[in-house]
């Protein structure tokens, strides 16, 4: 803007303003009715009497007007005031600041655009709120001179092409952490055009990163320039606890903003922290829906546990009662609730969810290739932050799951087998009940198809990737090819369970599968322990993982652990070695979930990754010839059921993501087609292409950033060269529970929420504003004004004038 | 001429006080028997009652023949029935044209007033006057019975401008001067003038026995002052126009005529006179009745 019509508004204008009262003063004196009176000397006494009062009272109402006029000039044209403080500082010798030169100015602007900014409150949400204040900032700046840096909090990173269809290692680790993003140094009708394209994320607020983003690029403005930073957001609890006075990150938030500050100092600006949000926030939120199984087997029933969350503040929190409903595929809407009373701000127990075989059936077509059913649960009414109050789950359907078990020590009389018991386990497929109807009902209770194969038939296997899950059962040695097929078979995202046993020759395998921590074995294996008496006292299990998935089951309460703990039935069992030194993988450790109640504590059950599927080796056999586990309480029938179940629904993670996650699928011979699309839930089509791994073919998407249910349809070619559907899969992708949390910043006094950042930054100069406050580009240059007074003095000055201007109605012409 | 001012006697008016009589709180002399009572006991008329002699009654009146029967001395004293004087005193003065918005003015509103009094005092065989001011009493009309009489009020009081200032205590002491016999002095008034001024007035009355009622009128909006903007207030009888704030002004104002409504009261108190302050805004009718209700409350 022009020095020159800075100086006629920032002085003009105000002094301009301060004549109107006085102009319509004198106006007014001319303008008035005449009345004939009668009782004029109660009229005169009464004057006299108080003619002194009336007209102090008229000056001190004169000079109000005009104050009130200057004030409103002035907070409309607060540049020009911080102009004429910055003239009267030069006449005073205090210097010159460098904003109130015709220096460019670099305005560098941290903008939130996590979920809960959609928050919405009489038709505008605070994103929209935050949005139009940045774009007014934009507006007031001068074209080809200025620029523009924005820095968003909530970026979900999507990978380069159509759907984000390549990830690579770096690109995933992107996605999966929150990110900011930064466009830096932008022209004006750029940055107004980045701000109008900037839509609301789903993924939660990184502030700290996105203020060292920007103090990067505050650093890294010109000496000469100008710089100045605003932050916008909605300043919630679940994002800005952390960089609170008491929080975890509250020194390096100190330390980034000293480092702005110093930069801001050398231009003469202040930070201005804007508060776009609203005060008293109410918000009913599916926080958690999932699935006690993550594979269900045709005929199987399931139960879905939904987590539903009141969160609320200020005036709104009180309680509030909400009926949950679900549909399955888009079907139609039905209520599992009763009328469920949320206490804000207070976790509830989980609301159950029983889906059943007939809900979840394969259709007809479906029967050999499995499906997916996106199981959708929505409150019956939408609140002020919509993209909480449904979410979506989906859970494959999979006509079985072969499971293929390889017996090192067949033998006809059970007992003496080595994996009679297991398979039997595994191999229990229904159950009946007595329906209320009469009759009976068949409830599949595991999807498993067992294969049973000899350790010699391993080597005619072309590729395990037909099966879901191997287990080795006290198995001498394998072949080297049987080695890589099966670390392929891992490595693509599958299970291998290993039991050991008498047969197992340990330095074999410690050659071929340990492979000095390289391998698939997770521990080194060293002597047998124990005794060879079958009429020796056994030792029983210990717990060492309260919340592994597998052990989880045994730790909710002490009679579950019993069945654990209790039985002293493992009289034999191997000696190992977890991986130490150079043969420990730091980012894949091997865990011990089970241990023996030996003096040394020998680990029994142990776990590492191998590549993107798990391996599981149990140091004792699977059979009755190193242990009487299966004469105990059952225990192996629950332990190995819920170890094929883990190792078995490894890939079905994918199908349950969070917004940034991506999602990947290993492509098995079958699986492979020509052409493989991917719908985002939007509607957006793309094609994926499929990559390889270590010579497995993979299906990966990166581009997850919109809450929804994703579908991949693989396309074959038929013989007359149209595309029919081979198989589709969807996965769901939902926002982060902690943006649903929409609790204002708050202290432990209750403070509000620029009390709770001032106390913050104690010491560290800068302007707080609340939205529909707005100042403008003057606010940058204002000192530590304490949160708008600018804008509080010119609402005073407004109410003022039409408070007195109702009052005295005086501009009226004379009457007869 | 007839049709004009015989608008004063309103039927309306006339029918809402029919039915109550006009009496005096004190019995006047007339020459007429009626329904009043006469303070003047002794020469005749009707007897009265007995009541026992004391030093310095006088001996004409004793009662000789109840001493003869009950050798006791008694004097008897005697009531006579007589008709009575009214005189209505309207001030014509400048301010009595005041009137505010749609109201009527003062002086019509005490036109209304006087005439409906003096129809109704003539009606009861009693007599009524007339007296018009300002500065100076007017066209004295003397205390009579007759129809020709109550026209001839009427016309006067029609015929009457409002004019000059008030000066009531001149005005008070020539009504008593010339009212001759007690009398029942009506005044019709704003009483805008020295309240000394007025007071003076009362007490000539007053010392001429007179029974005096005082009825204060005043518009509303100077009673009330409710002005909304800034108004230039033009001053009647001779006073100063003033350009102001009434908003401001309006405390004070009325902090004034309480002041002087009050004192007014006052001055009515010592001289015995009854005082009701009235509003043109008030039906005639309801004011008249209510006051001379309460009039008739007092006689018992």
């Amino acid at each position: 803007m022009p020095t020159w019509l800075i100086w006629t508004l920032g002085l003009g204008v105000p002094l301009a303003a301060a004549a109107v009262p006085v102009v319509i003063h004198l106006i007014n004196l001319t303008r008035y009715r005449r009345v004939e009176w009668a009782a004029m000397e109660f009229l005169l006494n009464a004057y006299r009497r108080t003619r002194k009062r009336m007209q102090l009272e008229s000056i001190i109402m004169l000079l109000l007007r005009v104050a009130a006029v200057i004030l409103l000039a002035a907070a409309l044209f607060p540049m020009g005031c911080e102009r004429i403080k910055d003239w009267a500082q030069d006449s005073a010798g205090l210097g010159r600041l460098s904003l109130s030169t015709d220096a460019p100015l670099h305005l560098v602007l941290v903008f939130d655009d996590s979920a809960s900014m959609a928050y919405a409150n009489e038709g505008q949400t605070s994103f929209e709120r935050g949005r139009q204040y940045a774009l007014t900032l934009v507006e007031s700046m001068r074209p080809g001179r200025d620029r523009v840096s924005i820095v968003r909090l909530s970026d979900v990173y999507v990978p380069p092409r159509a759907g984000g269809v390549r990830t690579t290692e770096a690109e995933a680790a992107k996605s999966t952490q929150r990110r900011v993003s930064q466009l830096a140094s932008l022209d004006l009708d750029s940055a107004r055009d980045n701000l109008a394209a900037t839509t609301v994320a789903a993924v939660d607020t990184n502030v700290l990163g996105a203020l060292r983003e920007a103090a990067r690029a505050i650093e890294g403005t010109p000496e000469q320039d100008a710089v100045g930073l605003v932050v916008i957001s909605d300043f919630l609890e679940s994002g800005w606890r952390e960089l609170r006075k008491d929080g975890s990150v509250h020194k390096d938030f100190r330390e980034v903003m000293d480092r702005i500050t110093g930069r801001l100092q050398k231009a003469g600006t202040t930070a201005v922290f804007y508060d776009a949000g609203f005060d008293g926030t109410q918000n009913v939120a599916i926080s958690r829906l999932e699935c006690t199984d993550r594979i269900i087997g045709n005929g199987m029933e399931a139960k879905v546990l939904v987590g539903v969350d009141l969160f609320a503040s200020g005036i709104k929190l009180e309680p509030k009662t909400v009926r949950l409903k679900y549909r399955i595929d888009g079907g139609s809407e039905r209520p599992f609730s009763g009328a469920i009373t949320l206490t804000p701000n207070r976790s509830g127990d989980p609301v159950e969810l029983r889906l059943s075989p007939r809900d979840l059936a394969l259709k007809p077509d479906e029967e050999k290739t499995g499906a997916s059913r996106n199981i959708e649960v929505f409150t019956d009414e939408a609140d002020a932050l919509k993209a909480d109050n449904s979410r979506s789950l989906v859970i494959h359907i999979v006509p079985d799951i072969p499971i293929l078990v390889v017996n090192g020590v067949p033998h006809p009389n059970p007992s003496l087998d080595e994996t009679f018991y297991l398979e039997t386990a595994l191999g229990i497929s229904s159950s009946r009940s007595e329906s209320s109807r009469g009759g009976e009902t068949e409830t599949r209770i595991t999807p498993n198809r067992i294969i049973s194969m000899r350790p010699e038939s391993l080597t005619s296997v072309e590729s395990f990737l037909d099966y879901r899950l191997v287990i080795l059962c006290n198995v001498a040695t394998l072949s080297e090819a049987t080695i890589g097929k099966l670390e392929e078979f891992v490595a693509a995202g599958f299970g291998l369970l290993v039991f050991d046993g008498d047969q197992v020759d340990f330095q074999r395998w410690n050659q071929d599968l340990y492979k000095k921590g390289a391998g698939l074995l997770p521990v080194k294996l060293r002597e047998p322990g124990g005794s060879s008496d079958p009429a020796a006292q056994g030792f029983g299990l210990v717990n060492r993982s309260a919340t592994h998935p597998v052990v989880r089951l045994f730790s909710d309460r002490a009679e579950d652990l019993e069945i654990l703990t209790g039985p002293k039935a493992v009289r034999n069992w191997r000696n190992v070695d977890l991986p130490t030194g150079a043969e420990a993988d730091p980012l894949r450790p091997a865990e011990v979930l089970v241990g023996l109640n030996t003096t040394e504590a020998a680990p029994f059950l142990v776990e590492r990754v191998f590549g993107r599927g798990r391996v599981m080796y149990c140091a004792t056999t699977a059979g009755e010839r190193w242990n009487d586990l299966w004469r105990s309480n059952g225990l192996p029938l629950f332990l190995y059921l819920e170890l094929a179940h883990y190792l078995t629904s490894n890939e079905a993670r994918f199908s349950n993501l969070a917004v940034g996650e991506p999602w990947r699928r290993a492509l098995r011979a079958s699986d492979v087609a020509p052409r493989f699309m991917v719908r985002d839930p939007a509607g957006t089509q793309g094609e994926l292409l499929p990559t390889s791994e270590q010579g497995l073919k993979l299906l990966e998407y990166g581009g997850t950033a919109i809450p929804g249910v994703y579908t991949v349809t693989a396309l074959d070619r038929t013989d007359s060269g149209d595309t029919r559907r081979k198989w589709q899969e969807r996965f769901a992708v939902n926002l982060e529970a902690r943006e649903s949390n929409v609790v204002r910043l708050a202290g432990e006094d209750n403070k509000d929420v620029e009390a709770v950042v001032r106390e913050a930054l104690d010491g560290i100069p800068l302007n707080f504003q609340r939205a529909g406050t707005e100042l403008g580009e003057g606010a940058l240059a204002g000192a530590d004004t304490g949160g708008g007074l600018w804008v509080w003095l010119a609402a005073f000055g407004v109410a003022f004038l039409m408070m007195e201007t109702l009052w005295s109605a005086v501009i009226t012409k004379p009457e007869d | 001429m007839a049709e004009t001012y015989q608008k004063y006697l309103d039927p309306a008016v006339l029918n809402e006080i029919r039915h109550l009589e006009v009496t005096a709180r004190n019995v006047v002399e007339g020459f007429i028997s009626g329904l009043h009572k006469s303070p003047y006991k002794g020469f005749s008329v009707e007897f009265a009652q007995h009541r026992e002699y004391v030093p310095g009654d006088d001996l004409r009146y004793l009662d000789w023949k109840a001493y003869a029967k009950s050798d006791k001395y008694y004097i008897k004293e005697y009531e006579e029935e007589t008709n009575f004087r009214a005189v209505i005193v309207l001030d014509t003065s400048e301010s009595m044209r005041y009137k505010s918005g749609e109201n009527m003015s003062k002086l019509d509103y005490g036109r209304y007033m006087a005439a409906s009094l003096a129809y109704l005092i003539q009606r009861q065989s009693d007599a009524a006057g007339l007296g018009l001011f300002d500065e100076k009493l007017y066209d004295f009309v003397q205390p009579a019975t007759s129809h020709v009489s109550l026209m001839r009020m009427l016309a006067s009081m029609h015929e009457r401008e409002p004019r000059n200032k008030t000066d009531i205590g001149e005005v008070l002491t020539d009504v008593a001067s010339r009212s001759g016999r007690r009398s029942l002095i009506i005044i019709i008034s704003d009483l805008f003038d020295k309240v000394d001024h007025l007071r003076k007035g009362l007490e000539h009355l007053a010392a001429r026995k007179h029974d005096i009622i005082v009825f204060n009128l005043m518009d509303h909006q100077e009673r009330d002052f409710s002005f909304d903007r800034l108004t230039q207030f033009l001053g009647m009888e001779g006073y100063p126009d003033l350009l102001v704030d009434p908003r401001a002004l309006r405390k004070a104002y009325l902090e004034e005529v309480s002041n002087f409504t009050a004192e007014a009261r006052r001055a009515c108190l010592r001289s015995r006179a009854d005082f009701t302050p009235l509003d043109t805004q008030m039906p005639l009718g309801v004011a008249l009745q209510a006051y001379l209700a309460k009039r008739m409350g007092r006689r018992g």
